[in-house]
């Protein structure tokens, strides 16, 4: 049973009470030790200039940044949607396909993804978009040079097993009633699958995207810290914290969370638009 | 037209995973013509619903056969419509979208569709409701919008497995109206399941009374009363101690 919902004002003063006390928190504590956390108004400044680049730090701009981690998610989560839904759905409807992958991947379902990352170096080098579309011309094209397959391969790992698992519970919480109630109205097993299993299964996939798009931007920051990377929300943070110039590093986090923040609650508002009928169904 | 139903020896044997086995009918004939109304009445655990998914195709007998205008039922019945007794409806289609289903599903156009969908909510009473969800609908439209959706392809047989059987006596008086209409309209054959006598007596032309094996089901009481019948008068009332009379009988061999 929900309750009834409260207004606006009311959501939005109350989810605002914990960030308030954070910051008073914040400010209390960089009065006292200003050399290693900064001030509100340090991290304010680099927030309030997304484009300038660091005078004293080796980083493009924050806003580059922040461009070259969403472009790495998008295409690492984008594979990890195109592999994973269909795979799920042909688990969940084969009994033979099933007893060939699933093994596989409850065994690799726990792997950390960025336990990948020597691996992933190794295999992909330092290759990237840009270098797979124009070779040694590369550098003309240093944005999608910036987003190296070695990245891609860890943020697909990372959304991949949520999704595929999300999509085959889906499948299989499809109630035999609507199935043989689609038979009775003369479905044929093709329509079957279009007009019954996905729909009836698309609340549960969608639930799975919205988790592996958390992972998938979570793992990004932890890849970009790796050696050999330029640029990324990560790399920002790695190198704020050589130099310590930490300002950087808060406004980087800062900034990771309200676009986290954002992805889920679109994601959020999509799979309410599309699972309407699921919300109060009990 | 109705189809005709002829039933001979039949019998289903379920087999659980440990190897034991449940025999859900055993030994059933009954034959029915077209156009009947008839009410399978029994306990719970006689093997009523079994019988229903028999007769639809759903699930296949092992035991005897079923022929359905004279031909042996293969696969689901091209011209069975079927109500189940728990809400079926898609809940992810508005009213509209689930009555027009089974016209979706041959490749009628939207337009075509939706307009003998509206149609059909009409005869059942629901009209201007095309655009609920079936979670904002009470259990009764719920199983308005059910009948239609079965009988928006003309079926010559309905199958309805105690479709009532959760609503509140006044809502099921209506909707047993409304199913009388219907059914003179369509001239379906009608099998119907309930475990209520008063229902059974009120809606069928005969009334099969089931029992749970080994015990043999009785043969089908007749009830030459018109429709619509009075709930209050003296044959209508005899008929119902008739039958519940049947009745009680399987329920004491029983337990």
């Amino acid at each position: 049973m929900k309750k009834k919902s409260a207004s606006l004002l009311h959501r939005l003063i109350a989810g605002l009470i914990l960030p308030a006390l954070l910051l008073g928190l914040w400010h209390f504590a960089s009065s006292r030790s200003a050399t290693v956390v900064p001030s509100l108004g340090e991290v304010w400044a680099v927030l309030a200039h997304p484009l300038r680049e660091p005078p004293n730090l080796d980083s493009p701009s924050l806003f580059a940044c922040t461009a070259i981690s969403l472009a790495r998610v998008a295409i690492g989560y984008a594979l990890a949607v195109f592999s994973a839904v269909p795979l799920g759905l042909t688990v969940a409807r084969s009994d033979a396909v099933r007893r060939i992958v699933m093994p596989l991947v409850e065994f690799a379902r726990p792997i950390c993804p960025i336990a990948w990352m020597p691996l992933a170096i190794i295999l992909f080098g330092f290759s990237s978009l840009g270098s797979a579309l124009w070779g040694h011309q590369a550098w003309r094209h240093d944005f999608l040079g910036q987003i190296q397959f070695a990245m891609v391969a860890i943020i697909w790992w990372g959304a991949f097993f949520p999704i595929l698992l999300a999509s085959v519970q889906g499948v299989e919480q499809t109630r035999t009633l609507y199935l043989e109630a689609a038979l009775m109205l003369r479905a044929t097993r093709r329509q079957l699958f279009r007009h019954v299993i996905l729909p009836s299964a698309l609340p549960s996939v969608l639930t799975g995207l919205r988790v592996g798009l958390g992972l998938a931007w979570m793992v990004i920051i932890a890849a970009e810290i790796f050696p050999g990377t330029r640029s990324g929300l990560g790399y920002m943070i790695t190198t704020s914290h050589q130099v310590a110039q930490y300002e950087y590093a808060f406004a980087c986090i800062i900034l990771i969370g309200v676009l986290g923040f954002g992805m889920n609650a679109a994601l959020r508002a999509l799979s309410l638009r599309v699972g309407r009928w699921q919300a109060k169904e009990r | 037209m109705g189809a005709a139903i002829t039933i001979d020896n039949l019998g289903k044997r379920y087999s659980a995973d440990d190897g034991h086995t449940v025999q859900a009918i055993s030994n059933l004939s009954f034959q029915c013509n077209p156009g009947d109304f008839l009410c399978i009445l029994g306990p719970t655990g006689c093997g009523k619903t079994t019988l229903l998914r028999l007769l639809s195709g759903l699930a296949k007998p092992t035991e005897g056969r079923i022929l359905i205008d004279r031909q042996p039922l293969e696969g689901i019945h091209p011209k069975a419509g079927y109500v189940f007794q728990q809400s079926a409806l898609f809940p992810w289609l508005r009213a509209l979208g689930n009555v027009a289903f089974a016209l979706r599903m041959q490749g009628m156009s939207r337009e075509a569709r939706n307009e003998q969908a509206r149609f059909w909510l009409d005869r059942v009473g629901l009209a201007g409701f095309e655009r609920a969800y079936p979670h904002e609908l009470s259990g009764g439209m719920a199983q308005r919008i059910a009948l239609a959706r079965a009988l928006i392809v003309k079926p010559s047989l309905l199958l309805l497995d105690e479709p009532f059987g959760a609503l509140d006596e006044r809502t099921r008086h209506t909707l047993q109206n409304i199913l009388l209409d219907l059914w003179r309209e369509t001239r379906a054959t009608i099998v119907f399941v309930t475990h209520n006598v008063e229902e059974a007596v009120y809606l069928g032309q005969r009334i099969l009374v089931m029992a749970p094996p080994p015990e043999k089901s009785s043969e089908a009481i007749l009830i030459d009363q018109p429709h619509p019948r009075d709930r209050l008068s003296e044959e209508f009332v005899a008929s119902l101690l008739q039958v519940r009379k049947a009745f009680e009988k399987t329920l004491c061999r029983g337990y």
